[in-house]
């Protein structure tokens, strides 16, 4: 599949690990692209971060205060990074039963939780735009 | 490039399954190198893939007869039983960025150091996707990955001699399945070194021809070096995490 063949949303916002963001009133929610579930395979297990947890925003070097969670594809396990800093308020439950949504819906009903975030504003500078992230896909080829 | 080589290890279950995510960490604190081990199991021992359900599929009461451990791994995949006397078993551990992105991709170059040990060996073995190796349609080797703070780790076996009929008590296999028939069947998917060489190598040899593997598939000298005081210190914190009933049981 080529970078273009992937849905990328308008108006969510992107890390480089593939994890997308959507702003709400208060809060983001959470979930993994289209090009991360593709890449991935079929997804048998997702392991969710308990509420209340605080997580850290991706960034270099990674660490496990980052880490969301966890996605077992047939493939592998695999970490889900947060795109942002904050504390988890909200987790898919759905995905205990169903995993395999993930893959037929990334951006909806596969979403992965909801963070409150320490500090939006900035930290979201540092994520891509639907157009950026589309490049950036084209551009790992 | 140089990666590292660790000596050959002899261990229990829940200090290889520690000293493997030890490496993981530290690799991904960039203060472990890349790194291939071989290694054993003692006593012998059943591992579970990370998420699933110990219940379902072990049978806890011939473990406990046997004195056969079980424990629960990072990776994912299935149920395993890794025989102390019948299996050599690898752990690589690397950046991310030093292999493909995609997961089929990294198993075929890292399964290659499989392949090619065993044709060391005189086996003509192949990668069969996703993550095992073959010969002549039976599987050989089988692997597991995780992908991890910027780090991967991958491990998996190399059947020298394993008893597949105490593999058999011990995962959980449906009744109707435990026939001769069944078990012969197995017998025809699986295969082993012993058996596709009618003799019998020793673990020492079967190192020697997977370093000379990894070498070529990796494309990278394998230096011979030692675990580190932090790799060790790690690995003995995190021992009880894989030897506690709360990381047995997680589902």
């Amino acid at each position: 599949m080529g970078a273009s063949e992937y849905e990328v949303r308008e108006g969510l916002f992107y890390s480089k690990e593939h994890e997308w963001l959507k702003v709400e009133k208060g809060q983001v929610r959470v979930g993994i692209t289209d090009y991360a579930q593709d890449k991935l395979g079929d997804v048998v297990y997702v392991e969710l971060p308990v509420v209340g947890r605080k997580v850290k925003q991706i960034g270099e070097p990674k660490n496990r205060d980052m880490e969301l969670g966890a996605v077992e594809s047939v493939k592998a396990v695999s970490t889900v990074y947060s795109p942002i800093s904050g504390t988890v308020k909200e987790v898919n439950s759905t995905l205990q039963e169903r995993p395999e949504i993930i893959n037929t819906s990334p951006y909806d009903e596969g979403w992965i939780c909801v963070v409150v975030p320490e500090d939006l504003d900035k930290e979201i500078k540092t994520l891509m735009d639907a157009k950026a992230y589309s490049e950036y896909l084209k551009n790992l080829g | 490039m140089n990666w590292r080589l660790l000596p050959l290890r002899v261990d229990d279950a829940f200090m290889s399954m520690a000293i493997d995510e030890a490496l993981l960490i530290l690799n991904a604190e960039k203060k472990s190198p890349n790194t291939v081990r071989f290694w054993r199991w003692l006593p012998s021992a059943v591992s579970l893939g990370c998420f699933q359900s110990l219940e379902r599929e072990v049978d806890l009461e011939a473990a406990r007869r046997h004195g056969v451990d079980i424990v629960r791994r990072i990776t994912g995949g299935g149920a395993v039983f890794h025989d102390h006397q019948g299996e050599l078993t690898y752990s690589l551990v690397c950046g991310e960025e030093d292999m493909p992105r995609d997961i089929v991709e990294s198993y075929k170059i890292i399964c290659d150091g499989i392949v090619q040990g065993l044709k060391q060996l005189g086996i003509p073995a192949e990668f069969r996707p996703i993550n095992d190796v073959q010969v002549n349609g039976k599987k050989i080797s089988g692997s597991a990955q995780t992908r991890r703070w910027g780090s991967l780790l991958q491990h998996g076996t190399i059947l020298i001699s394993p008893d597949v009929r105490l593999m058999f008590e011990l995962l959980k296999v449906s009744p109707e399945k435990i026939s001769d028939k069944f078990i012969s069947s197995v017998f025809e998917r699986v295969t082993t070194i012993e058996r596709e060489l009618g003799r019998r190598p020793s673990f020492e040899q079967v190192r020697e021809a997977m370093i000379k593997g990894f070498e070529r598939a990796l494309n990278v000298d394998l230096v011979e070096g030692e675990l580190t005081r932090a790799e060790l210190d790690l690995a003995a914190k995190l021992r009880p995490k894989y030897a506690s009933k709360e990381w047995l049981r997680k589902r």
